[in-house]
């Protein structure tokens, strides 16, 4: 299958850990949740999926939409400080 | 003139006013009394609002004039430091007949009490002065707020909103003080605040009502004198409690906005299930090193929409383990009073449907548009398909299997009453009982199936994956039982 590019960014404690605010990935088109498991497991991610928030192209999106070529993807991870 | 409200700071010195065809003058003195309330009062101070003190003033003893068959009416009020016995205010009516300038003195009276705005301090015999709001619309003065009066979103009326508004703010750390102290300052008439902290000397790089004499004082104490210090006329309420399920949904509703200041996911959806159930809008913020976020539930898409149930603790960090600078935190507190007053004066922020995250360290932004999702448990009656889909079930799908038990996880459980709607079926007092007898299915009921909800997923992620909630509690079931 061919493969799509889109265009990953980090938020708070997910920038920390990935050491970058964003990157570029190519991959087989799948689901947000799918593409974040693939990252994460990269990344070493503490953060699990399910409590994830997923945006593309700056909407929020369910974690079962599949990205598309040229996608901007944001994973927010929960942020309680106060 | 035949009418004049004038405020003076000298001694008031009585007349009589002339006029040939006054039958009858009434003169009515208030003078300083040396009790109030059962306690000794040694002399008073009066501060105006001026100019809205005399617009008031005659404003009052001009209806006076149109109500009352009167000739004249002449109040003036003394303002500053008073003495036992002093006239701080000095009335005279004058009418043909005797009743109506009686009355209008009575009326005109009661009416200056209620809406002039001038307040006053009582110094007691034992110390401890005190100010009153006394029955006054507005208690301050101009000056004070000039300069945000002159703003064309605030002006008088802006103001008298401010001046009005009860707001709740959880949490006085990092988020919390900053916004208390823009509160004050902006003319908030209400605060109330929630925290059970003492303050610790870690707390003082952003928590900024603090200082380090207060270490070990209740920071609602702390604050309290604080935002006396700023403005006197503030009513402010301290609550040093943590915020649980039981006070959650009085103190929301009591208030016209609450602020979310708080570093705990349990509390930010305890805030987000009471505001929308009670109509109340939350402004919430996180912050995580440099970065914070901040968005606004009001009527559009609620915490529970972007992730439906809060993550357990530990998978998030807190200022304590991660760090935080207190400019990040001073800003994001700034943020969110600036979005609250906003909404006090009716000005749309646009963030009732968007999420605002800013980097301050390399000064991203990210904006993201939030939708009502329809699996949102508080937002839509939808069921949950995102996660853990089967938690809801409906009476007609559980009865008669075996193993099934109904746990009441309303606050005042009433297990005989749930009985009563579920018959033939067993119905236990507690959750950890259920489990104990190693019921296949624990099905919780509550009044109207959101607490017995959000219970269930704490006690999935607690590990007990056989939880489940009843759709619409006992108000569905008592609806299905009288159908
Ligand atoms: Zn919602």
């Amino acid at each position: 299958m061919d493969k799509v590019e889109i265009r990953v960014s980090y938020f708070a404690s997910l920038r920390d850990q990935a050491g970058m605010a964003e990157e570029k990935v190519a991959l087989v088109s799948c689901s947000v949740f799918e593409v974040y498991q693939m990252l994460a497991r990269k990344h070493k991610f503490d953060v699990a999926g399910r409590f994830i928030q997923y945006a593309v192209n700056s909407n929020f999106v369910d974690r079962d939409y599949v990205v598309a070529a040229g996608d901007h993807v944001v994973f927010i991870p929960p942020v309680s400080g106060g | 003139m035949e009418i004049q409200f004038s405020v003076v700071s000298n001694e008031i010195v009585p007349v009589v006013l002339a006029n040939e065809a006054a039958g009858a003058v009434v003169t009515f003195e208030g003078r300083v009394r040396n009790h109030n309330d059962g306690r000794g009062v040694d002399r008073l101070f009066y501060e105006a609002y001026e100019e809205l003190a005399l617009s008031e003033g005659n404003r009052i003893l001009t209806e006076a004039e149109r109500r009352f068959d009167i000739l004249k009416i002449v109040a003036i009020h003394r303002v500053g430091l008073l003495e036992i016995g002093d006239v701080a205010i000095w009335m005279q009516a004058l009418s043909s007949h005797r009743k109506a300038a009686f009355d209008a003195c009575e009326w005109a009276m009661d009416e200056i009490k209620k809406s002039v705005p001038i307040w006053k301090r009582e110094d007691y015999s034992e110390g401890n002065p005190e100010w009153l709001k006394g029955e006054s619309i507005v208690s301050a003065d101009t000056d004070r707020y000039d300069r945000q009066i002159r703003l064309p979103e605030v002006g008088c009326d802006g103001q008298a909103k401010l001046h009005a508004a009860k707001v709740l703010v959880v949490g006085a750390g990092g988020l919390g003080t900053p916004a208390v102290e823009y509160f004050v300052r902006a003319g908030v008439g209400h605060i109330t605040v929630v925290e059970p902290d003492f303050v610790d000397v870690s707390n003082l790089n952003r928590q900024i009502s603090y200082g380090f004499a207060d270490v070990g004082r209740l920071k609602v104490d702390v604050l309290h004198r604080r935002v006396q210090d700023i403005d006197h006329s503030v009513e402010f309420v301290p609550v040093a409690e943590k915020l649980d399920e039981i006070n959650v949904e009085a103190l929301v509703a009591s208030h016209d906005l609450v602020l979310d200041c708080t570093d705990d996911f349990a509390a930010k959806y305890l805030m987000n299930d009471a505001c929308v159930g009670a109509g109340v809008p939350l402004v919430t913020a996180s912050i995580h090193r440099w970065q914070g976020q901040i968005l606004v539930v009001d009527r559009g898409p609620c915490l529970r929409c972007l992730l439906p149930v809060p993550p357990p603790t530990f998978c998030v960090g807190t200022c304590e383990e991660e760090g935080i600078l207190g400019t990040v935190a001073g800003f994001f507190g700034i943020l969110q009073a600036n979005e609250a007053i906003k909404f006090l004066l009716g000005v749309d922020g646009g963030l009732s449907d968007t999420f605002l995250a800013v980097d301050l360290r390399d000064y991203s932004v990210l904006r993201i548009n939030r939708p009502v999702r329809s699996e949102c448990p508080i937002c839509s009656t939808g069921q949950m398909t995102s996660l853990d889909s089967d938690i809801e079930v409906e009476l007609c799908t559980v009865v008669g299997g075996a193993g099934i038990v109904f746990v009441d996880v309303r606050q005042t459980p009433s297990p005989q009453e749930l009985m009563d709607l579920v018959t033939d079926c067993v119905v236990l007092g507690s959750v950890e009982e259920a489990v104990e007898r190693g019921a296949e299915q624990i099905v919780l009921v509550c009044q109207r199936g959101r607490t017995s909800l959000r219970r269930a997923f704490c006690l999935r992620d607690e590990g007990v994956r056989n939880a489940y909630s009843l759709v619409g509690g006992i108000d569905r079931l008592m609806k299905e039982r009288d159908a």
